[in-house]
């Protein structure tokens, strides 16, 4: 064997045998019937899938609904993510590199101190119905936590600043003086925005947006901190599935269904960026 | 772009709200952990208390050092498998290599909860019991891409003959290995280490479903205590936790620059 190839075994290795094999384990798993005592009975089944896409529960509280809130995070977080990766595109060097340090801060923060953040503020006493209160637009405080609304929230923070990092890179790409130029010929700065800038940052959008729904997809801690237990997601039902209620073929089925969201997502992806990319790189040659 | 006075002013209202939104909770929480009462903002008083009690819960102490280890572990194991299949990979052309590096690259695509989940299952099956070693090891899974990425965007622009020049004055290829090609890749192997460390030391959902009582980490111990006590306590910890971050945000800054590290997005 050559030199290089052994020095990728060894990460190969290690990946076939804590992801490969127990993620071909899981698909299989989920063929499977659990006994009433949660052992995994060997013969094989449609029933966990049958179980799963009969029950209006399983599909509109936990799959649709899933589905829904990241997309919904996600639309959001693009447009939030997108002002702000433009503000710091235009602001001048050095503090360009403070508005990404600004940015970046959140990503290096652990997650649940980041939800827990957000339970301060939005809690009954929290600050943001401290000031609906003190401003008189609510009588009494709002339930602002533990709802979608809540979990929604959570979901924007932690994707904005994946899609500033993505959006920031393309727009840094792309060369003023096209901006410019467009307003020369008697574009009003609006207009040359529209139709120079947003659509050559297309590609950031595309990639800030797939990362955004496959963080809010997979969302976990989010629901479980802001949702309170009422907002159902399909990570939090897979661990429950598995460790609480002991069903593992059934949880592998919640977490098969899940993959297949997030490939199908990614899917859409690849196609959108070959279609999308054409226009942008005709725009960039010329 | 023409700037009026009203658009200019919309423009600075919009950057502070885009700051705040991302901030303000944490800038919050911080001020709250000084709050001797409750877990309200604004403080109605000072004081260090909170931080003081650290010292006294054990389980934090416990889990803080489990973090540590396990950090550690999971960055030199990542990034020692991540840089050495980056540069066996740098040698390796078609197929091979589009298969290999695929593979490496696989588990950013799948959602956590499901390598999670297989891990899990995997071990229970076999009846085997969660330690530091599942642990580890689903930690190397689901960070290998990061440090094998920085990596190979780097080899992109190495020149191999640097290499080949060791090797014809007479270096042997270890030799070789340790004294060019490691010093030259210093680059990304340092950021990748301490991000490995950083999404390691920051990973609840992989960890919630591989710890046990004896390695239970501090995100779960946190989340774990936020489930019966809601007191200023827990925000005086997680200040720390956020103190901690800026710290290791502000040291990569300034030795390899973010440039380095924002290639992971």
């Amino acid at each position: 064997m050559k030199t290089s190839a052994v020095l990728v075994l060894p990460a190969v290795v290690i990946l076939g045998a804590f992801f490969v094999v127990p993620l071909i384990w899981v698909v299989i798993l989920s063929f499977l019937s659990s006994g009433p005592t949660g052992e995994v009975q060997q013969t094989f089944t449609l029933g966990n899938y049958a179980r799963f896409l009969t029950d209006s529960y399983y599909v509109n509280d936990l799959l649709l609904r899933t589905i829904r809130l990241a997309a919904i995070a996600t639309l959001f977080s693009v447009v939030i993510g997108y002002l702000g990766a433009f503000v710091i595109a235009r602001a001048a060097p050095t503090t360009q590199t403070w508005l990404i340090l600004l940015v970046m801060l959140p990503l290096w923060v652990n997650l649940v101190v980041r939800t827990l953040s957000l339970m301060v503020v939005l809690g009954r006493n929290g600050l943001v119905n401290q000031i609906l209160v003190g401003l008189g637009i609510s009588a009494r405080p709002l339930p602002l936590l533990y709802n979608e609304t809540a979990v929604l929230i959570g979901m924007v923070q932690v994707a904005v600043p994946f899609v500033v990092m993505s959006v920031f890179g393309v727009l840094q790409a792309i060369p003023r003086q096209l901006e410019q130029a467009a307003m020369t010929v008697g574009a009003t700065p609006l207009s040359a925005f529209r139709r120079v800038t947003l659509p050559l940052s297309v590609p950031g959008i595309l990639a800030g947006s797939v990362l955004a729904f496959g963080i809010n997809v997979e969302s976990f801690v989010v629901p479980i901190l802001l949702g309170g237990g009422r907002v159902r997601f399909m990570s939090v039902a897979a661990y429950e599935t598995a460790t609480v209620s002991n069903n593992l073929p059934f949880a592998a089925t919640i977490g098969v269904i899940l993959l297949i969201v997030t490939m199908v997502m990614l899917g859409v992806y690849q196609w959108a960026v070959r279609s999308a990319g054409r226009p942008v790189a005709a725009v960039q040659a010329a | 772009m023409q700037r009026t006075l009203v658009g200019s002013t919309l423009w600075y209202v919009g950057t502070v709200l885009f700051f705040a939104f991302l901030l303000a909770p944490l800038a919050i929480l911080i001020a709250v952990s000084f709050n001797p009462v409750a877990m309200v903002f604004p403080p109605q008083g000072f004081t260090l208390k909170w931080y003081v009690t650290i010292l006294d819960k054990p389980d934090f102490l416990y889990a803080a050092w489990a973090s540590t280890i396990l950090g550690v572990a999971t960055a030199l194991l990542s990034t020692g498998l991540g840089v050495l299949a980056a540069i066996g990979l740098q040698r390796q052309r078609g197929a091979a290599r589009a298969f290999a590096s695929s593979l490496l690259m696989s588990p950013l695509f799948i959602p956590a909860v499901i390598v999670a989940l297989a891990l899990f299952q995997i071990i229970f099956m076999m009846g085997l019991v969660n330690n530091i070693y599942t642990l580890l090891a689903a930690h190397v899974v689901v960070t290998l891409p990061y440090p094998l990425r920085n990596v190979m965007a780097q080899m992109e622009g190495f020149d191999v003959r640097l290499e080949e020049a060791a090797l014809s004055v007479g270096a042997t290829p270890r030799q070789a290995l340790w004294r060019v090609t490691l010093p030259l890749l210093k680059a990304s192997i340092i950021p990748s280490l301490i991000i490995v460390f950083v999404l390691s030391w920051n990973n609840y959902t992989v960890s919630v479903f591989l710890a046990n009582k004896n390695w239970t980490t501090l995100p779960l111990q946190l989340r774990a205590y936020l489930q019966y006590e809601y007191e200023p306590f827990v925000a005086a910890m997680s200040t720390v936790l956020i103190v901690a971050s800026v710290i290791l945000l502000v040291i990569v800054d300034r030795t390899v620059g973010l440039g380095a590290v924002r290639r992971r997005n």
